[in-house]
């Protein structure tokens, strides 16, 4: 296209998404994920080993930097800070939970080929309503990204139709959050109490424990990670996307351009909402256990704090926050498991005083667009 | 329906009959209400709009036609911006009747409705959005899909561009298309704003004090510009600078207390003893 004069967008999609710092995180995350692969399947002795350990800690990473990346969907370029972001991971976790519960078949404690170990605990004699279909992959998956979807879309209408923004949006959102973990903490609902579903076997039949698995697993999440990053650069350079910006700087204003602020609200919402679902879903089996503990708010509250550490509305600073946050995490809770609480507190506070921007701030132009 | 007993019988034919407005004089005429609605792009008639009982408008009535610019003065408190809240659908009136252009009633419409359908508003801050470039404030703002999926697969097309590209130019910011709007200076956002409005293809512009905090030179430009637009769109002005006033009006409305006090040229309504006394406010 001609040029139009100093500033003015040259137009073509596929180069807007794939800016320069987009090209760099999709060829690192696909380094990353491509030398673990090599290092686990080479086996021991090989060049740049990987203990089976490592590649699976690294998969819950890269599902954890999805998480953060759809919180930063809609708290960077909508301004919308949900404090409740995990109850959608968690429960993408519960919905591929179930099908990995069904996998277990007869090799449970009890030897029950039809009922999860829990269930013939509970002395219950079938499979609740909800429970059908459990036992197909595909429709576990489908599950893991449709009933978050649900969720988000239900409260995000009631939310932003009444038009709850702000820190109390936060609020309900965390509250939203804590009921539901009240509510998977109950035998009778059906999801394992307070233990949550653990011990799992097999997917589509083959061990979960095996180097093939685990190094699939995480390759799916890296997959996972860069689609949910594309998609979220796709939303971010199209026209919603400034939309959703201009709602962050001045809600009111963009309803007399002629938007449906709502609308975009809600749509982003729930887009945000099915990736961390999807994220969920596949960390349950690399973790090889969810339980309740997932739904606390303290746990959307760390994801946040990953966002506001790497910068938030870059995307890429998301995740390299949450990987970063999380490495810490696992260093020091080894450790000092005790000093954790306030290494992460200090984090947030020395990133809101001396980087509003987060790391992603260091790398960016001055007179770069605010995040 | 029975006849009103208190009309002759022939009251229709007469009606039918009745002379042109020529015939009544100037400002008289025996049109009906459908007829002038027709006749004007604006229509609101007895608007009232109470705050905690406080009427910011008590029966307001204004008609705008076509292509006309009309500047609204008053002093504070006089419900200038009151009306614009009215028209743009961000405030509910408890009485009246608002009707624009071929039959959409304002009162039953939000304020994305009348966005849409071209009434653009011009708040008394510049409102463009600080985060976002110049011309992507103006993509943002562009007639066109305003869906959530319509935005979401829309590309600029090149006729588009040009007129966005002309749109900056014209609000002298062709240089500055791929800066924040956040760094411009505060004249500059005005003229952005004034810009995303022209790129929403207005049939009404409200203009809030488009010129408060400009420097004269910028004034002088802003005048050039609104004038340049006449015809092109009705516009309403609100503006509190009467030297501005003066230089782009032909029509001035004069509001008092939430209702009309004066109506016609310049120096006519500021030679209305009642126009004097409402702004010198009991001090003469």
């Amino acid at each position: 296209m001609e040029d139009k004069g100093p500033g003015v967008p040259a137009k073509g999609a596929p180069g807007r998404i794939l800016d320069r710092p987009a090209r760099i995180f999709c060829l690192a995350l696909a380094g990353a994920v491509g030398l673990l692969s090599w290092g686990l399947l080479a086996g021991p002795g090989a060049f740049l080993h990987a203990e089976p350990y490592t590649v699976i800690i690294f998969g819950k990473y890269l599902c954890y930097a999805t998480l953060a990346l759809s919180i930063d969907l809609v708290w960077g370029y909508l301004g919308i800070l949900s404090l409740g972001h995990g109850a959608f991971f968690a429960l993408g976790g519960y919905a591929f939970g179930m099908y990995l519960m069904r996998q277990i078949g007869a090799r449970g404690v009890y030897g029950d080929s039809g009922l999860p170990d829990f269930m013939v605990f509970l002395g219950w004699d079938g499979l609740p309503w909800y429970w059908l279909g459990s036992g197909s992959f595909v429709f576990s998956c489908l599950l893991a990204v449709l009933a978050p979807g649900l969720l988000a879309l239900v409260f995000g209408w009631t939310a932003f139709r009444s038009r709850v923004s702000g820190v109390y949006f936060s609020i309900i959102s965390q509250a939203l959050a804590y009921a539901l973990m009240l509510a998977f903490f109950l035998n009778g609902l059906g999801f394992g109490g307070n233990n949550g579903f653990t011990d799992f076997k097999a997917i589509l039949g083959r061990d979960v424990r095996s180097a093939g698995m685990s190094c699939a697993l995480m390759a799916l999440s890296g997959l996972l990670l860069m689609a949910s990053y594309l998609v979220c650069r796709y939303l971010a350079v199209s026209r919603l996307g400034l939309a959703m910006v201009a709602i962050r700087d001045d809600e009111a204003r963009v309803r007399f351009a002629g938007y449906r602020v709502e609308r975009v609200k809600l749509f982003v919402f729930t887009v945000s909402a099915m990736m961390a679902g999807l994220a969920g879903a596949l960390y349950v089996p690399q973790a090889g256990i969810i339980n309740p503990g997932l739904f606390a708010p303290v746990f959307s509250v760390e994801m946040v704090v990953c966002v506001a550490l790497g910068g938030r509305g870059t995307l890429y600073g998301a995740v390299a926050g949450a990987i970063l946050v999380n490495l810490a995490k696992s260093a020091l809770t080894g450790s000092f498991p005790l000093a954790w609480p306030f290494v992460l507190g200090g984090l947030f506070v020395a990133v809101a005083v001396f980087l509003p921007r987060g790391l992603a701030g260091l790398l960016a132009r001055p007179g770069g667009r605010e995040p | 329906m029975t006849p009103n007993p208190g009309l002759p019988a022939d009251f229709g034919d007469r009606l039918r009959r009745r002379p042109g407005p020529a015939a009544l004089g100037p400002g008289l005429s025996w049109e009906t209400r459908s007829e002038r609605r027709r006749r004007h792009v604006l229509f609101l008639e007895d608007i009232t709009l109470s705050f905690d009982g406080f009427k910011a408008l008590d029966g307001l009535s204004l008609y705008l036609g076509e292509g006309e610019l009309r500047c609204v003065i008053g002093p504070n408190g006089a419900g200038k911006t009151t009306m614009m809240d009215v028209i743009s659908g961000h405030a509910r009136p408890d009485g009246g009747e608002a009707w624009f252009g071929d039959g959409l009633n304002l009162l039953e419409s939000d304020e994305v409705e009348i966005a849409q359908s071209g009434i653009c508003r011009k708040f008394q801050r510049p409102s463009v959005f600080g985060s976002i470039t110049a011309w992507e404030n103006l993509e943002l703002a562009l007639k066109g899909p305003k869906t959530v999926l319509g935005t979401l697969g829309a590309r600029l097309s090149s006729e588009d561009g040009d007129l966005l590209a002309h749109i900056l130019d014209l609000v002298r910011l062709g240089g500055r298309a791929g800066d924040l709007a956040g760094i411009l200076s505060h004249g500059q956002k005005q003229w952005l704003e004034i810009g995303m409005l022209l790129a929403q293809k207005p049939r009404i512009l409200l203009l809030d004090e488009p010129v408060a905090g400009m420097a004269p030179a910028e004034i002088d430009r802003t005048s050039e510009l609104l004038s340049g637009l006449a015809g092109t769109c009705s516009i309403i002005l609100v503006e509190h600078d009467m030297e501005f006033v003066r230089s782009v009006a032909r029509t001035v409305t004069v509001l008092h207390q939430g209702s009309v006090l004066a109506e016609g040229d310049m120096d006519f309504v500021s030679s209305r003893p009642a126009v004097v006394e409402a702004y010198l406010g009991g001090l003469g």
